[in-house]
């Protein structure tokens, strides 16, 4: 019993330190990362980031490239740096920093995509206009199906929006319309797909296109009922959203209704056919009277 | 123990003495233990080559990507080590605290204590503890499952002011404490099916009759002595109900550390608990009251 008293936790110990030995995965460095992050983040935040801490923190990372020289989180690396350095406002080195991400790690479509943005909003800062717009079309011409890629044609056409550029926003929205109508239908059922009609629906959002958001609304929920992207929060939020549509600005609101039933018997045993059913009630009231459309998300 | 007095503290103070003196009774409180923490530090290292080969693809789709990554391996480690804690109870602790109940039986008659053969006994038993531990799981499912009625009717409570929103505050700040409360009682309303089981070789249906029917005068003592023991886990229970995934995520070793010393914690008070019950089980055996 004695012996054990000492050899079990002894086989604790030498449990985790094995295990810590042979762990090839990037956890550590992961780790370090993060500490490092944290740092970063926290004065960040506060708008209390020194030049000193900067190059501290810029430093650390750097020590961390020399330490792990072969690892697949060095484009991370060099992008944490390069916000580094955009946060101090030292524009020019950190879209040195971004770039070395670019051209070192090529195959790394996400984070040269992320990386990319980056090096667009830098522009967006020194509020050199044609350079950000270039960028943001790079992209969208290197990487479209990347999270970045997808987001940027609507980011564009709002970008061109906020300073007023009436006419480019105009174009930017509609090569946004071409550019999510056509992701949407080369990526049938996939999460590309479902993300660019879910963009295509913001674009006319924000043009305020009532109708031609609704319908792909509708579009979406036929087509991707049932599965893995369509949880149950996105379906409400959806729903609320044609039902806001449809009775403020449309003034339809049998339109939200038909679309349920319609719904309800393309797919009779959805599990979510339930809640269709009550807000198909809940709308027949509001039909009657006035009353507030309820959130379901 | 022939002179030992009745009495929460009198109870509590002989259980901690016989405890201090032959700390051989601690030692399946030890093996649970090591039990844990090897659980504990499997999870830990889930996330990490070579064993994110096997609970990789577990961790990505129960909880997402993210979760195989530092720090998010910690929300992890805790839901996963929290998620077996009801197994760990029923299918693994019954086994050492019969050990205990018949280590402190064999202590108190003066009989050589033989781990192989207490752990043999308690084997052979085996069955009826786990089936004693699904009962008692079951009570306390069902208590909290009414608790949860009563939480759930306070959070449509919308008032911001007054004795609605005082209610309302009261019982959202008391549930984890009202869950602990809720486990004392239960602890306590089958604290004798162990013993029962163990030292007198009764079969499960036997061992909860007799808990109820010859021991069921002591249920107001031993509540009172799981509670005024478990009152060292208050602390740890104030700290989990603050704790949020953000604090977890700042501090992510301080949590793992946390919940190592809260094992650690709950075994020692699980250790006074059982011995205090056995104490009063051989009690009543030898000196009716």
């Amino acid at each position: 019993m004695k012996i054990s008293l000492v050899l079990l936790p002894a086989l604790l110990f030498f449990i985790f330190v094995f295990f810590s030995a042979i762990d090839r995965s990037e956890y550590v460095l992961e780790k370090k990362m993060w500490k490092i992050q944290q740092q970063f983040t926290v004065e960040a935040q506060y708008g209390i980031l020194s030049k000193e801490k900067s190059e501290y923190l810029t430093t650390m990372y750097r020590n961390l490239i020399q330490q792990y020289p072969k690892s697949g989180l060095l484009p991370q690396i060099y992008i944490r740096i390069g916000q580094i350095y955009a946060v101090n406002k030292d524009f020019e080195k950190a879209r040195t920093s971004y770039s070395e991400a670019l051209q070192r790690f090529p195959q790394q479509k996400d984070l040269c995509s992320e990386a990319l943005l980056d090096i667009g909003l830098t522009y967006e800062k020194e509020n050199k206009v044609a350079m950000a717009l270039e960028t943001y079309r790079q992209v969208v011409k290197n990487y479209p199906l990347t999270d970045v890629g997808l987001n940027m044609p609507l980011y564009i056409a709002n970008y061109c929006h906020r300073l007023n550029k009436d006419v480019e926003a105009q174009n930017a929205f509609q090569e946004a319309e071409g550019f999510y109508r056509n992701t949407a239908q080369e990526n049938p059922n996939s999460s590309k797909g479902f993300n660019a009609l879910r963009f295509l629906s913001v674009t006319y959002l924000d043009q305020e296109k009532w109708d031609d958001a609704v319908k792909i609304f509708e579009k979406i929920l036929l087509e991707y009922i049932p599965s893995p992207y369509l949880d149950s929060k996105t379906t409400g939020s959806m729903v609320y959203l044609i039902n806001v549509v449809s009775i403020e600005k449309l003034k339809k609101p049998g339109q939200p209704i038909a679309f349920y039933q319609m719904l309800i018997e393309k797919h009779p045993g959805y599990p979510l056919n339930k809640f269709f059913k009550d807000v198909i009630v809940t709308l027949q009231g509001l039909k009657n009277r006035k009353g507030i459309i309820p959130r379901y998300n | 123990m022939k002179n030992l007095q009745i009495g929460i503290w009198s109870l509590l103070k002989a259980a901690i003495d016989i405890l201090l003196t032959n700390p051989i009774i601690l030692y399946p409180i030890f093996l649970l233990g090591f039990i844990q923490l090897l659980l504990l530090e499997i999870i830990y290292f889930s996330v990490r080559n070579p064993m994110s080969e096997f609970f990789g693809p577990v961790i990505v789709r129960s909880a997402g990507p993210a979760f195989l990554h530092y720090p998010y391996n910690y929300l992890i480690l805790l839901k996963w080590f929290h998620g077996l804690e009801i197994f760990i109870a029923i299918l693994i602790s019954c086994i050492f605290y019969g050990a205990v109940v018949l280590i402190i039986s064999l202590i108190n008659s003066g009989k050589p204590v033989s781990l192989k053969k207490v752990f043999q006994q308690v084997f052979s038993s085996y069955i009826h503890l786990v089936t004693a531990m699904i009962l008692a799981a079951m009570f306390f499912k069902g208590l909290t499952f009414l608790h949860g009625l009563i939480f759930k009717k306070a959070l449509f409570i919308r008032s911001s002011v007054g004795i609605y929103f005082l209610i309302k505050n009261t019982v959202i700040i008391s549930a984890p404490y009202l869950q602990w409360l809720l486990a004392c009682f239960v602890t306590a309303l089958l604290a004798f099916v162990v013993p029962i089981i163990m030292l007198e070789q009764k079969k499960i249906i036997t061992a909860v009759k007799l808990n109820f029917t010859d021991y069921g005068r002591f249920f107001g003592l031993i509540l009172g002595v799981i509670i005024v023991s478990g009152f060292l886990y208050l602390p740890i229970i104030y700290l989990q109900s603050i704790q949020t995934n953000e604090m977890i995520l700042n501090d992510p070793e301080m949590s793992g550390l946390f919940l190592a010393l809260s094992i650690l914690m709950m075994l020692f008070i699980t250790a006074i608990q059982y011995t205090a019950i056995t104490l009063c089980y051989l009690l009543t055996k030898e000196e009716p009251l």
